[in-house]
């Protein structure tokens, strides 16, 4: 595979798989956590991910150029089956999720009509076609997405502090940390997943652990904004009601003197280009894992097979209840792939080094 | 000649030929119309009235539509509106929702609550109440509209007939304050005006989702200044002299004195000379104008607090110094003894270019 010099692209990468879900589902997964103060869920987010993300990249930097595949195949039939295998349907399942909270704001926004199918095999085929192009090439289309995108949100963003009022900021504090005891706290966790692609980024091309946290410095600052945009447009209350928060807060900014009417369009395709780039990572992630586990399942049939999966299990949920009852459900496998899988890679780092510094 | 390998890929485009065109579940723009104020009134027989302002285009001018359903929802009323024209209705382009003040005053959550459920009614459309028959309000200023097409939305733009003493408030405001412990709206009061389209009334007080009470356009101004929503000059008339506020700056503070809200407002007024009676100073002339405004908006404040209703947001400057459990009871328990400690100044900046009459 050819390698890239630039760093460029994989830190626009982790850019842009963030910013699909900060714009997209952060803020309606942060608000349910708590009736207020709502920076303190968000903050213990952000702690989580930099705690796990320094755990992953400390294994990562020991052993260069290797992803999750290579350093878990070499622990044996069954401990590599025990790690690898909750982290594929993991990333089974965030790619199901956000293609199908995806079609569920296509659908309250534009379209109601359109039957669920027809919304999911667009997707579906649009992910899967990404997957096929490879790592590489998903790498090199977020770069465009990048430049064409992220102006747009950011403006976008910025137009709606006109209508912000800052004093629901306050209650600043919330002593009584409630949103800990909460089930909906750990099944919002999937809001931290996206730093799990950068162990698979390694084949891909050089990763610095310094410019990975520089990289992530923003996104948590973005983070904090687009959960409180829509705190500080709607108040606390009325923003708790909303499912898509940050699209109703779009909705709700008049420029008269913008050519278009709705910058809510603008927002919903650029949204769908991160959410494609994320989504099209996992299912080739999906590909290269088994792959290498079992190198004779060919990458493509894989990455196919589980495009099958994410169309038929998407059209086997009802409605938007279902997929939120989806994310209780699977908080345990959640779980497991944030904590446990940063720290065996750190752990396999260790043993790897140490076994290379004596041999 | 075709390679083979090339095969597929061409047969995936010709597929792709299908989905492109987008041609589905779309109806044509020359299949739709556009309905820009949709009033909400009580029916007789059904709970709810809908009716619709609908500008429809003939070969050289516009023709306005006025229909009206009755059912026990609002979409069911909308639907059965739609049944009936020949064409799709498609609401995104409303521009106002016209609330008839008995439906104000028995509130609006639910009301609001539909038009944000369907993302079909952008929430930028502006709100308001009308005291008149709907259906005839609807078709007189359905006749300015065909003289001039945007004659009713310069009304509401501040770029265009605008004037500070209308209250705006957004489809999103109304949800945010209805569900918000300590804020407000107030929502302009319009009828159709005998020589121009609308004619506004006065506010109507909303407290959380209902019509408590109506202030005069003088008061309502207070409350646009009070927001800062001064965009534009405004003449005010004193004792003795005629006056344009071409600035204003309002600062609130909150704090809590003996368990008692105290709000600190402090307006600062920058006002040019109009006109003038008796040979005043421009010293008397600002403290006439400071003393004016100040009792008005003392005034204001009684009558609102009397009523529950907050649209100046003074509850906000108390988020901070309430605990979050008490907030809920803002309207009822210390918005009603809220002590106003108002300061207002007035700069003079000129007198125009005669220094005295």
């Amino acid at each position: 595979m050819q390698r890239n010099p630039s760093r460029l692209p994989i830190y626009l990468f982790i850019v842009g798989t963030h910013t699909g879900l900060i714009f997209f589902l952060y803020a309606h997964a942060t608000l349910r956590t708590t009736a207020y103060a709502h920076w303190q869920p968000a903050v213990v987010y952000i702690c989580i991910e930099a705690l796990c993300l320094f755990l992953l990249l400390a294994g990562l930097a020991r052993v260069p150029g290797k992803d999750f595949a290579d350093l878990f195949i070499p622990l044996g039939k069954v401990a590599s089956l025990l790690l690898l295998t909750p982290l594929v349907a993991y990333f089974l399942l965030v790619s199901l999720m956000v293609m199908r909270s995806f079609a569920e704001l296509v659908r309250i926004m534009f379209v109601a009509n359109t039957p669920m199918w027809a919304l999911l095999a667009l997707l579906v085929l649009l992910f899967m076609f990404g997957a096929f192009m490879g790592g590489d090439s998903i790498l090199r289309a977020n770069v465009v997405f990048s430049a064409l995108f992220l102006p747009v949100l950011l403006f976008a963003l910025s137009s709606c502090f006109k209508n912000a009022d800052f004093h629901y900021l306050y209650p600043l504090w919330n002593s009584s940390f409630d949103f800990l005891r909460k089930e909906e706290f750990y099944s919002s966790m999937f809001v931290v997943s996206p730093f799990l692609v950068i162990g698979m980024l390694p084949s891909l091309g050089p990763l610095r652990p310094r410019g990975v946290f520089l990289t992530m410095l923003p996104i948590w600052a973005l983070c904090l904004i687009a959960l409180h945009i829509p705190i500080l447009v709607f108040g606390t209350p009325a923003a708790r009601l909303l499912v898509f928060p940050f699209l109703a807060t779009m909705d709700s900014v008049s420029l008269l003197w913008l050519v278009f009417d709705r910058v809510t369009l603008f927002y919903a395709v650029s949204i769908m280009a991160f959410v494609s780039v994320h989504a099209s990572f996992l299912l080739w992630s999906i590909g290269r894992i088994v792959h290498k586990r079992f190198p004779k399942c060919p990458e493509k049939p894989v990455i196919a097979a589980a495009a099958v999966a994410l169309f038929v299990w998407g059209l086997m949920i009802p409605g938007w209840d279902w997929l939120q009852n989806m994310l209780f459900w699977e908080t345990w496998l959640r779980i497991l792939a944030v904590f446990v899988i940063p720290a065996a890679v750190l752990w396999r780092g260790l043993i790897l080094s140490r076994r290379r510094a004596a041999p | 000649m075709i390679r083979p390998r090339r095969l597929p890929a061409l047969i995936a485009l010709v597929c792709a030929l299908t989905v492109l065109p987008g041609c589905w579940d779309i109806k044509d723009i020359n299949h739709r119309v556009l309905p820009i104020i949709m009033g909400i009134s009580y029916g007789k027989e059904d709970k709810y009235k809908v009716s619709l302002q609908v500008p429809v285009p003939t070969a050289r001018n516009i023709r306005i539509l006025v229909v009206s359903a009755e059912a026990a929802t609002l979409s069911k009323a909308i639907s059965h509106l739609d049944m009936n024209i020949e064409s799709n209705l498609d609401l995104t382009h409303m521009q106002l929702i016209l609330f008839d003040r008995r439906v104000a005053e028995d509130g609006i959550q639910d009301e609001i609550a539909f038009a944000m459920r369907t993302q079909e009614i952008p929430m930028k459309a502006l709100l308001a109440v009308t005291n008149e028959d709907m259906e005839s309000f609807l078709r007189k200023t359905g006749n300015s509209v065909v003289q001039n097409g945007s004659s009713f939305m310069n009304f509401f733009n501040k770029n265009a007939g605008w004037d500070p003493q209308i209250t705006l408030s957004a489809l999103w405001q109304a949800f945010e304050t209805i569900h918000s412990e300590t804020k407000d709206i107030a929502l302009p009061v319009i009828r159709a005006g005998t020589s121009t389209m609308l004619e506004f009334e006065g506010s109507a007080l909303m407290s959380k989702d209902r019509m408590v009470g109506q202030i005069p356009p003088e008061q309502s101004l207070l409350v646009n200044i009070a927001n800062n929503q001064i965009e534009d000059a405004v003449l005010e008339i004193t004792k003795s002299s005629s006056l344009l506020i071409v600035r204003n700056s309002t600062r609130h503070r909150g704090s809590i004195v003996d368990g008692r809200p105290v709000l600190h407002t402090r307006m600062q007024l920058s006002a040019i000379v109009k006109e003038k009676h008796d040979d005043k100073s421009e010293n008397e002339i600002a403290s006439e104008l400071t003393e004016q405004i100040r009792t008005r908006y003392e005034h204001l404040y009684e009558k609102m607090q009397k009523a529950k209703s907050d649209p100046t947001g003074a509850g906000q400057h108390f988020r901070g110094l309430l605990p979050y459990e008490e907030l809920a009871a803002w309207r009822e328990r210390y918005y009603p003894r809220l002590v106003l400690k108002c300061d207002v100044s007035t700069v003079i900046v000129n007198q125009g270019n005669i220094t005295s009459n």
